[in-house]
Order: structure tokens, then sequence, then C-alpha cells
């Protein structure tokens, strides 16, 4: 068997088109990765050390000195006409124009006595910098005043729906809702811009995708193709073990992309942003103040990457099953591009359509899973609360798994 | 080895492929002959367990090869029509990956594609990429996967389909050497291939078994039926009346046609000995032209 599965791999991976295009997804992903760099650190405005100083939980102390700086740096720069020069400036800056952005580019103030001698760019940095440390500490602030709103609802709907059968359902979901709510502890300060670009560049990541799609839609067509599928299905193992072989390799082909492209993903973050914090709650990120689990950014990254992997296996066997059932690629390079394209396409440019409740179970959901986990989303299946995430996984898992049955019927029994 | 077909029919929607086909093989070269669109390839198929038959069963020493499943596959090889290999792969890796599939040892593997590809002639062509092969190599090459495993059973679907005469010889003289201790099955309509090594030859038309006969005893029904007639230029009527002519030569003397008739076409009409293209024109004359 493990050599059946090293000739599959190699069939595989000797494709031309798609060695072509794996090398050109690696340039366009460093390309792309090169433009979500710390622009911050780029142009000199030293953020993630000043977030340093005031990482861990929001206190008063913090609270307030940074609520004064930032009144000292409004007041200082009141003046309409020089915060417009001074956004100018930012903005020059970051045109990549300078070099030394602290000793360049100086506004004068003669429109005010109150604004002594001249300003440097670092003013205008330092008080961006701090505006984002008042928006920060804000947001921790609000969430925890929301947090404690959200447990007197949840105990308030608890109490309503309490020994009421006919409500059982309401009451188990708010049930699992204060589980859930309970376990989070509260979001933390820190210069976690490095984690937020992360996770949207993660999710959205395509590339992986059509190179699975690519290599998966050739797998059996293209032993129709060539008239080889009689000479192994004649064979002893080339029925249900050449199968196996194939779904193997080509589950091994989609790991190996896969871990190339997060390993060179987190490498350049990690070189750009440094990435701190990862034992921080995943709701210190504002894309997931409102999600209902209580883990760890680090924790997070991981259950992300599996459940991404996951989506993408699920979605490479029904691939595998197109391509036992037509004897060329292109149907099922095109079928997997549709399944893809429309409900991405759908429920982004036209989110109210009705038809988007169902399309939320597509595999795409499971390829770009941000959305699991950003708030809490409970489906009634026979009235007990479960989670979007977990229909989503189930109604592609089970597609596959008949995708896969399917497989072996197609190409143990194909003319 | 008996190899038994009994009653085997299949059904392509409403077109029929192949009428009850019964028949016992055992050890030798069985040369199947008939024109396109007989039912070979169906046949074929179905021995080499690519398709189910609509009906009848095919047996392997008393057991059916459908339940035998993969035992029954371990003693086939099949050399399918137009037969696909992966461009990118050598000649040796293509053996190798065969042998995998057959089952073979890893170490026995290595050993028996270097003894097959001396045997079909492409040893100094191991290494080569398939893509770069000539039909004929290519031939050579797919009768070599098939007996990787040294089948009890060969089938072999027009195996020189696209073949020079030399190649022809040469893949005939390779068919010779390994039908001993070998249920061999040629599907041809090309006679030259089965004149000189079948041990029977059988007949297919429109998916029937026409007949089941030793060679020898098929020209022995043809004696008799077989004439050379020279015609003049102006007789044109030839192509017109119920004569298969099986060979056209222009002679000094005039035109000689080789006719194919129970009685004798004219005056002048002498009596030929009989080849193994004149039986298949006259079992399958008006099938071709068709």
């Amino acid at each position: 068997m493990i050599s059946l599965i090293l000739y599959e791999l190699y069939k595989i991976i000797k494709q031309r088109v798609l060695l072509i295009l794996i090398l050109i997804f690696l340039i366009f992903n460093v390309v792309q990765l090169f433009l979500v760099r710390d622009i911050d650190a780029f142009i000199g405005m030293d953020t993630s050390n000043v977030f340093k100083k005031f990482e861990g939980s929001v206190t008063d102390a913090k609270a307030n000195w940074v609520l004064e700086e930032k009144t000292k740096y409004d007041k200082l720069l009141g003046n309409d006409n020089l915060r417009e020069k001074m956004q100018k400036a930012k903005e020059e800056a970051d045109s990549l124009s300078i070099d030394n952005p602290s000793e360049m580019e100086t506004v004068n103030s003669n429109d005010t006595a109150d604004l002594p001698g001249k300003y440097s760019l670092k003013i205008a940095y330092d008080y961006i910098i701090i505006c984002r440390l008042d928006y920060e500490i804000n947001y921790i602030r609000n969430w925890e005043k929301q947090n404690i709103s959200l447990k007197k609802l949840i105990e308030r709907n608890i109490d309503r729906y309490k020994g009421k059968p006919e409500y059982k359902y309401e009451y188990l979901k708010w049930n699992l809702y204060k589980n859930n709510v309970n376990s989070i502890k509260s979001p933390t300060l820190f210069y976690n811009t490095g984690w937020d670009k992360l996770y949207k560049y993660i999710s959205n990541d395509l590339l992986v995708l059509l190179l699975i799609l690519v290599a998966f839609s050739t797998v059996f067509s293209n032993e129709y193709a060539l008239g080889t599928d009689r000479i192994i299905r004649s064979s002893i193992h080339g029925k249900s073990s050449t199968v196996t072989a194939k779904f193997a390799a080509s589950f091994i082909y989609a790991l190996v992309i896969y871990a190339v492209f997060i390993i060179i993903d987190l490498v350049f973050f990690k070189i750009y942003y440094d990435m701190p914090g990862w034992h921080n709650s995943l709701q210190s990120i504002q894309t997931f103040s409102n999600s209902p689990f209580a883990f760890s950014i680090g924790n997070y990254l991981v259950i992300l990457l599996l459940t991404k992997l996951l989506g993408l296996m699920m979605f490479g066997v029904i691939i595998l099953f197109l391509s036992s059932a037509f004897k060329t690629s292109y149907m099922p390079l095109f079928i997997g591009g549709i399944m893809i394209l429309i409900p991405v396409l759908l429920k982004s440019r036209m989110p109210d359509l009705e038809i988007n409740t169902l399309l939320k179970f597509m595999p795409d959901s499971n390829i770009f899973p941000q959305s699991f986990f950003t708030r809490y989303d409970v489906y009634n299946i026979f009235n007990i609360p479960v989670s979007y995430m977990v229909i989503c996984i189930s109604v592609t898992l089970l597609a596959a798994i008949v995708c896969s049955i399917g497989t072996y019927k197609f190409f143990n029994n194909a003319r | 080895m008996v190899l038994t077909i009994r009653d085997i029919t299949k059904y392509y929607g409403n077109k029929l492929a192949l009428d009850s086909f019964s028949i016992e093989l055992t050890q030798g070269v069985y040369g199947l002959l008939g024109p396109n669109g007989a039912g070979k390839s169906t046949l074929m198929n179905i021995i080499a367990t690519l398709l189910k038959p609509s009906k009848g069963m095919v047996f392997y020493n008393g057991e059916e090869i459908i339940k035998m499943n993969a035992r029954y596959r371990d003693k086939l090889g099949y050399l399918p029509q137009n037969p696909g290999m992966y461009k990118n792969f050598s000649a040796k890796r293509f053996l190798l990956y065969i042998s995998a599939l057959k089952g073979l040892d890893k170490n026995d593997a290595g050993k028996k594609a270097e003894q097959l590809l001396e045997m079909v002639n492409l040893k100094s062509e191991g290494k080569r990429k398939i893509g770069e092969f000539s039909g004929g190599m290519r031939q050579r090459l797919g009768i070599a996967q098939a007996l990787l495993n040294d089948p009890e059973i060969l089938i072999l679907d027009e195996p020189t389909a696209g073949l020079d005469p030399k190649e022809r010889i040469r893949f005939r003289n390779i068919i010779s050497e390994i039908s001993r201790n070998r249920i061999v099955i040629l599907s041809t309509h090309i006679v030259s291939d089965i004149e000189y090594i079948a041990k029977k030859v059988l007949l297919i038309k429109e998916g029937k078994l026409l007949k089941e006969e030793l060679p020898g005893n098929l020209l022995k029904e043809l004696e008799g039926k077989v004439w050379s007639k020279l015609i003049s230029e102006n007789d044109g009527s030839y192509a017109e009346k119920n004569n298969l002519i099986s060979n056209i030569t222009l002679q000094n003397d005039g035109t000689y046609i080789r006719i194919i008739s129970p009685d004798k076409p004219g005056e002048n009409a002498e009596l030929q000995t009989p080849r193994f293209e004149d039986i298949y024109l006259y079992y399958f004359g008006e099938e071709s032209e068709k």
C-alpha cells in the first residue's frame, strides 16, 4: 500500500501545470505577505513598544494616564489647520517616501500662540499611538460592561424558560450560552494588530484551496483520459486499494501544501509583528468581541488551522468524487470552483438573500471558518441547541462520506 | 486451467453487444477474429472484470470470477486496446508501478521488470520517458506490464493496431514464446496476427460466436471456394455482383481478381489455395463493407 501511495503522490506532483501553479502561488503569497507587514514599524511608529508598557489588564491608573496624554495632545493639536497638516504629513510618510520620519517633515504652527516652535512627525505618531491605546482601553472597558449586561440577560432568560417543557430548547440554549460566557476571561491590553491581521489572512486565504482543487480534479479523471484505468482496474490491487491509495496520496499532498503555506505565513507574521500575547483571551481582538468561546489567542490559532484543514480535506473528498465521475478534469474543476465561488459571492455581495440561509452550510464555510467563532450561533435540532460550526462540519462530513463511498463505486465500476 | 464463458450477454442501453456468448478455453492461444463492433472488446472487458455482463457468467476452474474478485485478477494479465501510459514515467518506473498494483514484492519487481524489458527488446530504453516512445515501443511495454505477474490468463485486445509489419512480426513472436502454460486470448481484425500462432480461432459477428475452429479446418472449409479470374478492362460489373473480392492484381496480361464464391465465377476462373484473409472476407465480407 505504501508503494501505491507513493506512486499516486508521484503522479500528482509530476504534473507540470501544478508545479508551475505552486511556484506562482508561493511567490504571490510572499508578495501578499509583504503587503500585510506592520506599517507602523515600517514607517517608524513605535506602537508595539509603547503598547508593551501598558500590557495586561486595564487598570484605572493606565486608563487615566492615557486619557490625560490624549487630552494634552488634543489641546496641543487642537488647531484644525495644523491637524490637517499633521495628517498630510503622515500620509506622505505612509507612501514610503521618508527614510527617517522622526527627523524629517516638520510642521510649523503660526496659527496659535499656544503651540510653540516646530513639531516633528513623531508627535503625530505619538498622538496616533495614544489614540489607539485609548481606543483599546475603551473597547476593553465597554466589553467588560457589556459582558456584565450579557450575563444578566442570560440569567433573566434562563429564569424565564426554566421549568417550562415547551421552551426546553430556549432553556438549553441560554444555559449553554451561560456556560460558555462564564468561562471567558476578560480581554487584555496588548499590541494585537498582528494576530488580527493573521487571522483575517489565514481565514480568507484562497491559494491552498485552488492548489487542492487543481490537483484533486485530475486524480481519477486523468486515468480515464489516458486509458490507464483499464490496466489498473484489471490488477489485484487495482480497485479498492488504488482508490484508498489515491485518497491517501491526495491528503498527503494537501497536508504538505497547507503546511508549507501556513509555515511561511507564520514566519512572516512572527518577523513583522513578533506576535506577543498568544496566551491572552481571544476576545482581546475586537473581531472576536462577541465570540462565545473561552479560547486563548494561541489556542484559537491551532483550532482555526485544524478547522480550516478539515474543511479543505472534506472539500477535497468531494472533488475526488467528481474526478471519479468524469472523464476529464475540467468538470470537477468547474463544479468545485462553482461550489466555492457562488456562496462566497452571494454571501458577500447580496447578504440579504433567503438562499444565504442554506448557503451558510456549504463547504466554503468550513474552508473560511472564522464565522464559526465570532458569535454565538446555534440552531434547534430536535430541541437541542447545536452550534453552527457543528452543523456545518457535520453536513460537509456527511457529504464527504457519501462522496467517498461514491468514489469507490464509480472507479471500481467505471466503463 | 479452464476459463468457461457461459451465456454472456451484454446490452449497452438497447444495443446488444454480446448475445449468449459461450465457450470453454484451455491453455494456448485463441484468436478472436471479427470486424469492428463485433463485440470483441466487450468480451475482453468482461473477462478482465472491467465490465459486468447483463446476463451470464464467467468461471475460472469452476469458480465464478466475480466471486473470486482479487484472486482472479491476480491471475490475469491484460493489455487493453490503445493502452494508456504516463508520459512522464520512465518505462521501468511504469513497470514498477504496475508491479505494485499487481502485488509483487519490491525486490522481485525490479528483477522482473528488467527481465521483461529485455524480453520485449526495451532494455536500453528503461530510463527513457514513455512520452518519447513510438507506438510499437508502447505496445511492447504494454505486453511487458501484462506479463509482470506471470498470469495464467493473458488478454490482448487488438495488440497490433497501429504497428508496422516488422513490429507485428516481433509481437507475434513474443506471443508465441509466452503462450506456453497460459490461456491467451488475442482479439484482432488483422488475420496475420493469429494465422500462425492461434491454437483455435473464434469468429465473432454481431455479438455472437459464429465459429470455434482450428485454423487449418477453417482453411479447409474454403477449399473449392477461392478463385482467381482474369477480367477485361471493360468488365466493370464485378463490384455489382454477389461475389466477394479479396484481391485485385494488375498484371501484364490484365487484371486478376481473387474471388470467394461457392460456385465457379466464370469459365476462366481458376481455383486457388485459401488464405486466412479469405476466411475473414468469407465470414465478414458484408459486415466489413458496412
